[in-house]
This record gives structure tokens, C-alpha cells and sequence, in this order.
């Protein structure tokens, strides 16, 4: 996989090499203003870059193929070389067939390479050189397709690819058009003959820049996404040195334009030391544009900010608030973090155990930092149970639990507990504070991230709450028996109805023993076993109703994972009146708004 | 490229090839859920993934707690959607079970990973 990256490195620079020197040579140079043994000189010397490029563009993009199927089948070099590998990656993978149609394109160039170099085609050379040129813009345009656009789909694939290509056809046009100038500027003596190849390379150039960075940013927006993702990843950092080598380039490129290339059609000494300037400030920028195309090679084989964990590098964010004017807090490196664990009930039951050994004897058995030892501290352990705890990121909550708060007595827990547990911890602690706001709230209406649980009905096949797949809304019905059997017959009753619009019964035992788990015929249709840690998780949501009144709770789950409404205790209607209700929440109440800062699970 | 340039171009990037490299296409959900119990023995495995996969080199097992293929071996992707990787199962006795992917997505790279789940009677 690595030497994927230096074989990609070295075909990007020989590709765009052979396309700009074709750019050079189709738009450039000619019209030709005179043709004398100088120019002679230049074009033997263009050409000669040229045919190497081809050749290496060839070779590299060769050896790319047998890189690429020893990582995909995950076997050595050697192995891939033999065998079927490399003839199942062409005829079975979508790199296989880019990869032969991009074959056919560089051996058609090289084709039109060597024939150009035949004194017998000459009466054709700029039919050949325009075909050329043809062959190499597919050629550096169909990498496109080679790298993370690909993986994209529908109108965004095509947005992508195109931005893409449109990315590298540009680069090609002026980073290969870099050395050919160099060298046409060293054959001629002749300063408006310097002037005039100067004047048409910074044309093409200052078009190329301005394709390069309205690309680039259509690039970014598909690949990195947000401002944490460019700051705190690897693909990130690349992309600011990429960024930081183009910037260098761009002023090289607009000294020579601004400052020298007006010097070369002076009087005296001025027009040769311009044209040295010009010359050497050019291969500068080509030295840098390799250097560019080398990160290319590292951010294709990276995974994309987007996607990757992040590392955020500064002690400060902006926090953007619906109810306030954006304002800088406090950061930490995982803020930004994306959990390795999902915000689900049994992860969350994880973190209340985690919680009650570790957290309450200072926070307090329900949050309120009010635990046994709070008492001897001068600064009081935080109320956890409380909407602020919302205000801060998963990221912010797994910080201080890992490394302490500096200041402060609550101690560092990184040493003490895995990474796994820490996250579970975070998601029990969220809960709480959900729940706390949650608790305020004198109607059945809520809104709050719903923990996620599978669920079975009977040997049917397991469901999730949230989901592609998922077409209803489900209606959770936490029970115990024998109190609550006449209402679970009288929803079993409503739910072929419910199902209708959309609205899926699913009751699950809050104690998982024998006496309160039904096994009636009558109730098939809506008896569920559910994943571990459930009846625990949304018992916290009716932490203020008194143990005799609990059950049946019910909970609105929209098709999102939101949590819509909640009753429970004295709150619950009858069945009639509930059902009704339940439909109203389903089908009117979603104008609700929906809090937007909350971090979902990834 | 004068010859210096060239040089400490080649050198760079020799660097690069001794690097570590990373690759992506992740696993959304599972069916049964990762990590999850199960009443009754599923009859197959599915898996989402974040992006198309190429069936050519996608692969998935499933390992009782012996290491013991217990899957059909006829892995295959959907050929209406392609981030969905699905085997189907020897009827299973209950128990934990393993199971272990290996895919390469459209953009040429490879993920591997691998979750259990449990079948409880």
C-alpha cells in the first residue's frame, strides 16, 4: 500500500508532465513566430520530455495495477503477480475497467508520441499534436475516477468526478507547461519571442488557478465537510501543506507575470536577466508542483477528513447557539472525537453501573452532586442531571472523564477505565441531563435523542427503532404483570390499527423474570424480547414518578431516533384517549423543533 | 527538474513507501445488531456498508467460539445495493458467534473488522 503511494506519486508527475508538454506545444509555441535553429533546438528538447513522461506514465501506470491488486486480494506482490488476481481486478472491479480504458489512452498517446517523431509525419504534426493532446486530457481526467469520487453515488458522484477532473486537468495544463517554458525561454535570444511564450503560459496558467481553486473547494466540501474534520485530521493537515505549496506556487507564477514579464520587453541588460528570473522561478514552481502531486498520492490512499477520527488542535471552538451570538469556549483535543460506540440502551446500562461505582459518591446517586463525599469538597461536583451538560459535546464530556478536570477535584479516570467504558460513561451522563429536561416537562410531549435498542417480536427478525429500513414510528410499551395485562390487551387490540398509520406496538417486560414475561396468544403481535439494558435506560425519562405508579410507560420513537412523547403513571390516559394521542403525536406533532447541536452517534 | 530537485523528489517519496498507510469504507449496521442476543438462530447475516463494495474481493465469516466456519459459504453482494454484504447460515445451536469482514469499496480501498452476536434459545 505504500508503494501505491510513491507509484501514484511518480504517475501523476509523469502524466501531467506529458499533457503540459502537449499544452506547450498545441498552444504555446504556436502560433510559431519564427522558425530558426533555435526553435528547432526547443521543440527537440520538449519532445524529448515528452517521450520520457510517456514512457513513465506507461510504466507507473502499469505497476499502479499490480500494487493495487496485491492490497485489494491482500496478498504478497509476488503472489498477485501470478496467478488469476490481476485478471480478476480488470474484469471484476470498477478500478479494473478505469484502469483499461485509462491503458488504452496512454498507449494511443504514446502512439501519437513516437509518430510524431517521424520526420514523415511532419506535413501532420499539428493533427497529431492536437490528437495528443486529446488522448492526454482523457487520460489525466479519467484519474478522476481512480480515487474517492468514485465511491460516491448519484448526483453527487457525478459532481464529484467532474469537479475532479476538471481539478486535474487544470493542474496538468500548468504544472507540466512549467519545464517546457524553461526550456524554450533558455533556447531563444530573442526577448519578444521570450515576451510573447511568456505572455500565453501565464493565460493558461492564471485559468488554471482559477479551475483549481473553485474545484478544490467543491473537492473539500465532498471529502473534508467541516471545519473540525480540516483542523483535527491527518487528510486535513495534507491538505494545508497542499495548500500552503499552491499558495508559494501561485506567487512565484504572479512575480513572474506582474514583475518580470514586463521587464522582457525593455531596453538593455533587463530583458536576459528577466527571462533568468522567469526561467528560474518556473522550475521552482515545478519543483513545488511535484511536491503537490506527492500529497495527492498520500490524501488519495488517506481516509477522507470526513470520515476519519478527529483530533482537534486548539484549546478554544466557537460554539454556535440558536439562543445566543456565537461565543469562544473552552476545547480539548477529543472534542470533536466521534464515539466508537453507539448511543444504545445497553451501552448506556454499561455506564450506569460504571456510574454508581466510580461517580456517585461525589455526583450523587441521581446526578445532582449531591453524593456522600460532595460534603467535605470546597468545589462542589458538577449537577450532571441538568440541561448544561447538553451544551457541551460528547467529545467535551469524554475529555473530563479521562483526564480530570485541572482545578477542580474530580479526578482523571483514563488509567482506571478502557476507552470503551469511558464512551459508555459519556452516554449514561448525556441521558441523565436528557432525562432532567425531559422530567420538567408537564405534557406527554418531549424531544430528545432517543437511545437506541433491537428488538424481537416472538422468532420474528430483529428491528431497529431508527434506520433505512425502518418505516414506522414505534410505540414502546414498558410493562409489569399482572398490573398492567389488561392494557397490553387492550393495545394489542389497537395495534393492527396503529400499524396502519405507521405506528408499530412493541411491549417489553421492565423486569426480565418469569413473572412479569407473558407468553399469550393474544398478545403475538406485540410481545418483544429488546436488547439489554432497555427497561433500565428509559425508566431514567420517569425518574419522578414514585416505583407504585410506574408502569405501563410508554414512549413515541419517531422513524429519526427522536423521542416525541412520554407517558407514564398518573400521566397515562386511557386506552382510547391514549391512542389517540399517540396518533396526534405521530402525524401532527412533528412540528416540534428539534435541538441541532446534539452529536449523534456515529 | 534540474537533477538535485529530481533527487530529493525520489527521496521523498521512498519515504513515503516505508509509511503506514490507512484506508476506509465502514460498516454502518448489522443484522443481528452488533453486539446483540437473538431469540431463535438467524438463518443469515447482513451487512450495510458506507459504500459500494466490490464484490470480487468482499468477503464475510462467521466463527462459533471454536474458530468454526459455520456459515454456508456463499457470500454475496446485493446486486440491487451494493454497500449490503449478506451470508447465510448452518442452522446455529446457541451461543456466541463471530463475525469477520474483509471488503474493498469502489474507491480501491480495504476495511477489515469483525463483531459477535448471540444466539440465546
Amino acid at each position: 500500500m505504500n508503494t501505491l503511494v510513491a507509484v501514484r506519486a511518480v504517475h501523476y508527475v509523469a502524466i501531467a508532465q506529458a499533457f503540459g508538454a502537449l499544452v506547450f506545444a498545441t498552444a504555446i509555441a504556436r502560433p510559431r513566430m519564427e522558425a530558426d535553429a533555435a526553435t528547432q533546438v526547443r521543440d527537440r528538447s520538449i519532445a524529448s520530455l515528452l517521450n520520457w513522461s510517456v514512457a513513465v506514465a506507461l510504466l507507473s501506470w502499469l505497476a499502479w495495477l499490480a500494487l493495487q491488486a496485491s492490497a485489494m486480494a491482500g496478498i504478497p506482490l509476488s503472489r498477485a503477480l501470478g496467478g488469476s488476481t490481476l485478471w480478476r481486478v480488470v474484469h471484476e472491479t470498477s478500478f479494473g475497467h478505469v484502469w483499461l480504458v485509462r491503458f488504452a489512452l496512454i498507449i494511443a498517446l504514446a502512439a501519437l508520441v513516437v509518430l510524431r517523431r517521424s520526420s514523415a509525419w511532419d506535413a501532420h504534426r499539428a493533427a497529431l499534436d492536437a490528437s495528443a493532446t486529446l488522448a492526454g486530457v482523457a487520460a489525466i481526467a479519467t484519474l478522476a475516477a481512480t480515487g474517492h469520487a468514485a465511491a460516491d453515488t448519484g448526483s453527487d458522484k457525478l459532481v464529484h468526478i467532474t469537479a475532479d477532473a476538471m481539478h486535474l486537468i487544470a493542474a496538468g495544463a500548468w504544472l507540466g507547461a512549467l519545464l517546457p517554458l524553461v526550456m524554450a525561454l533558455r533556447a531563444t535570444a530573442n526577448p519578444l519571442q521570450a515576451h510573447m511564450l511568456a505572455r500565453r503560459f501565464s493565460a493558461i496558467g492564471m485559468a488554471s488557478v482559477g479551475v483549481l481553486i473553485a474545484t478544490g473547494i467543491v473537492n473539500s466540501v465532498y471529502l473534508v465537510a467541516s471545519w473540525p474534520a480540516l483542523f483535527g485530521t491527518e487528510y486535513g493537515g495534507l491538505l494545508f501543506a497542499k495548500i500552503a505549496l499552491f499558495v508559494i506556487m501561485v506567487a512565484l507564477a504572479a512575480t513572474n507575470r506582474l514583475r518580470s514579464t514586463p521587464q522582457l520587453v525593455r531596453g538593455g541588460a533587463a530583458p536576459v536577466h528577466a527571462a533568468a528570473r522567469i526561467a528560474r522561478n518556473a522550475r521552482l514552481e515545478a519543483a513545488l508542483g511535484a511536491g503537490v502531486l506527492t500529497i495527492v498520492a498520500m490524501l488519495g490512499v488517506s481516509v477522507p477528513a470526513a470520515h476519519d477520527q478527529t483530533w482537534w488542535p486548539f484549546p478554544f471552538r466557537i460554539a454556535f447557539d440558536e439562543r445566543t451570538l456565537p461565543s469562544i469556549v473552552s476545547a480539548y483535543p477529543t472534542t470533536y472525537a466521534h464515539p466508537p460506540l453507539r448511543y444504545t440502551v445497553t451501552s448506556i446500562a454499561r455506564g450506569s453501573a460504571l456510574y454508581d461505582a466510580n461517580c456517585a459518591s461525589c455526583h450523587g446517586p441521581e446526578g445532582h452532586g449531591d453524593g456522600p463525599a460532595a460534603a467535605v469538597l470546597t468545589t462542589k461536583p458538577a449537577d450532571l442531571a441538568s440541561e448544561h451538560v447538553l451544551d457541551h459535546l460528547d467529545g467535551d464530556l469524554y475529555w473530563w472523564i479521562t483526564h480530570g478536570i485541572a482545578g477542580t477535584p474530580m479526578p482523571a479516570f483514563g488509567a482506571g477505565l478502557d476507552e470503551r467504558p469511558r464512551w459508555d460513561l459519556v452516554n449514561f451522563v448525556k441521558t441523565i441531563a436528557a432525562a432532567s429536561v425531559v422530567q420538567g416537562s408537564r405534557s406527554a410531549m418531549i424531544d430528545a435523542e432517543a437511545p437506541e435498542f433491537a428488538y424481537q417480536i416472538g422468532l420474528g427478525p430483529q428491528q431497529a427503532i431508527s434506520g433505512a429500513s425502518v418505516q414506522a414510528a414505534t410505540l414502546l410499551v414498558l410493562y409489569a404483570l399482572p398490573q398492567s395485562r389488561e392494557r397490553l390487551l387492550e393495545l394489542a387490540t389497537a395495534a393492527p390499527d396503529l400499524a396502519r398509520s405507521r405506528i408499530r406496538v412493541v411491549a417489553v417486560p421492565l423486569r426480565n423474570d418469569a413473572e412479569t414475561t407473558i407468553e399469550d396468544p393474544r398478545l403475538a403481535e406485540i410481545a418483544a424480547t429488546a436488547s439489554p439494558g432497555l427497561a433500565e435506560t428509559y425508566q431514567l425519562f420517569f425518574r419522578n414518578v414514585a416505583p407504585a405508579d410506574r408502569g405501563p410507560m410508554a414512549f413515541l420513537i419517531d422513524r429519526d431516533g427522536w423521542l416525541r412523547a412520554r407517558w407514564g403513571g398518573s400521566g397515562m390516559p386511557r386506552t382510547a384517549e391514549f391512542v389517540k394521542q399517540v396518533r396526534w403525536f405521530a402525524t401532527e406533532g412533528q412540528g416540534a423543533k428539534r435541538p441541532t447541536a446534539h452529536q449523534r452517534g456515529h | 527538474m534540474k537533477p538535485l530537485w529530481l533527487a530529493v523528489w525520489v527521496t521523498a517519496c521512498a519515504a513515503i513507501a516505508t509509511s503506514p498507510a490507512r484506508a476506509h469504507a465502514f460498516l454502518d449496521h448489522a443484522a443481528p445488531v452488533v453486539g446483540s442476543q437473538v431469540r431463535g438462530a438467524p438463518s443469515s447475516v447482513t451487512l450495510w456498508f458506507t459504500q459500494e463494495l466490490e464484490p470480487a474481493f468482499s468477503t464475510v465469516k462467521v466463527l462459533d467460539t471454536q474458530g468454526r466456519e459455520v456459515d454456508r459459504g456463499d457470500k454475496s453482494v446485493d446486486p440491487r445495493d451494493r454497500t449490503v454484504l449478506r451470508v447465510t447460515l448452518s442452522p446455529l445451536a446457541p451461543g456466541t458467534y463471530r463475525v469477520v469482514w474483509r471488503v474493498l469499496s469502489v474507491d480501491t480501498h480495504v476495511t477489515e473488522g469483525d463483531f459477535t452476536f448471540t444466539v440465546v434459545p
